[in-house]
């Protein structure tokens, strides 16, 4: 995660959730919406990861993100915005993990645009293309 | 005409056995009458599976439901008021405490340990709480099974034995997911349970990863027979 991406996420945050950007608040809601699939990673290791500065190893993070993803790919009439949001940081994490060599994307692409397909009505045209080319690219 | 249609009741009600005091049709095997019992009858076939006294003749309780009573000021509360969560089709779990029942909807571990301290075998409740700790245990230790298992696509694989090795790791993942989906254990983890959409919503997204790992799976055991093997066959 670099700077241009949290920049992303808070933008998207604001717009969307109407509410000031908190980065603690946000690794709280993310790890809500992990549930016990992200009981092995702490508020601290998610803040890490959000602020790039994430060192332990991440098979982990590639895991409970990965959970993470097809947690967001399930079709929800009710869905919060905060979701749209955790979807994207998500999205980043295991692009992260898969250049760190804890998964690839074969194991994660479905997971990844069924999550997009679920999401896209509440992104605009710029937001959805700066996420794909951060995902694929690089960050 | 008249002499006809007399024939024709009659026929038909020598068709009927009578048995009690209402009319059976063989034919069809339906009574054609409602039991005189009526629900009393129904009630008090339903008397031997509730503990509470009950006075038989007026199918009436003459005492009301203890655990209401001890719990909550509420006497009409049902399953710790989450009737859409939990089901008591015997009517067995108004015995059971509903601090215990409401610990076991939010899925809270220690609530139910604490509770479980403070009661003894005989009391109900004990079982149940035993039961749900043991679920909780099983399903803690499939998800941990599954998570440590770190596997990984064919994508990179260069030989039929690397083929191999990651579909038996995903083919055993899908087995540890499923047995944890079966169980319904996000029905009983706190972190499914309390989570934006509740645990129907993250069992679906543990179903959406079977689904991914299934595709994975199939496009090794596609390699298997597509890849050279590691060691060449020996010349004769």
């Amino acid at each position: 995660m670099t700077n241009q991406d949290a920049v992303l996420i808070e933008k998207l945050w604001n717009r969307l959730v109407g509410k000031n950007f908190i980065p603690a608040e946000f690794v709280k809601q993310i790890r809500w919406h992990g549930g016990h699939d992200m009981k092995n990673l702490s508020e601290e290791s998610v803040l890490q990861l959000f602020e790039g500065r994430f060192l332990g190893d991440w098979h982990e993070p590639a895991f409970s993100f990965s959970e993470l993803l097809a947690f967001y790919s399930v079709p929800d009439k009710n869905r919060r915005k905060e979701e749209i949001v955790g979807w994207v940081f998500a999205s980043f994490v295991i692009a992260d993990a898969v250049r760190h060599g804890a998964t690839d994307w074969e194991m994660q692409f479905n997971l990844f645009l069924n999550g997009f397909l679920e999401v896209r009505g509440e992104l605009d045209m710029y937001e959805a293309t700066s996420i794909f080319e951060r995902v694929f690219r690089g960050g | 005409m008249k002499a006809t249609k007399s024939i024709l009741v009659v026929l038909f009600v020598l068709l009927m056995a009578q048995i009690a005091s209402a009319y059976y049709c063989p034919s069809t095997g339906r009574w054609l009458s409602r039991d005189p019992l009526g629900e009393q009858g129904f009630q008090v076939m339903q008397v031997p599976q509730i503990p509470n006294p009950i006075q038989q003749q007026a199918v009436r309780w003459i005492e009301r439901d203890p655990a209401t009573l001890q719990q909550t000021a509420n006497p009409y509360a049902f399953l710790g008021n989450k009737p859409i969560r939990q089901t008591d089709l015997l009517g067995m779990v108004g015995s059971v405490p509903v601090s215990l029942m409401e610990a076991i909807a939010s899925g809270d571990v220690a609530q139910v340990e604490a509770i479980l301290a403070g009661l003894s075998e005989d009391d109900a409740g004990y079982a149940l709480a035993k039961a749900w700790l043991q679920k909780v245990a099983a399903c803690d230790a499939l998800h941990a099974a599954y998570d440590a298992l770190k596997c990984v696509s064919c994508k990179a694989c260069t030989t039929k034995e690397q083929a191999g090795k990651n579909a038996l790791c995903l083919s055993t993942e899908i087995a540890l997911r499923q047995a944890f989906i079966n169980k319904k254990c996000d029905y009983c983890l706190a972190g499914s349970i309390n989570g934006p959409g509740g645990s129907a919503k993250a069992a679906a997204g543990h179903e959406a990863q079977v689904a991914q790992l299934t595709v994975q799976l199939l496009f090794c055991t596609k390699q298997i027979g597509v890849l050279p093997s590691a060691t060449p066959p020996s010349s004769p």
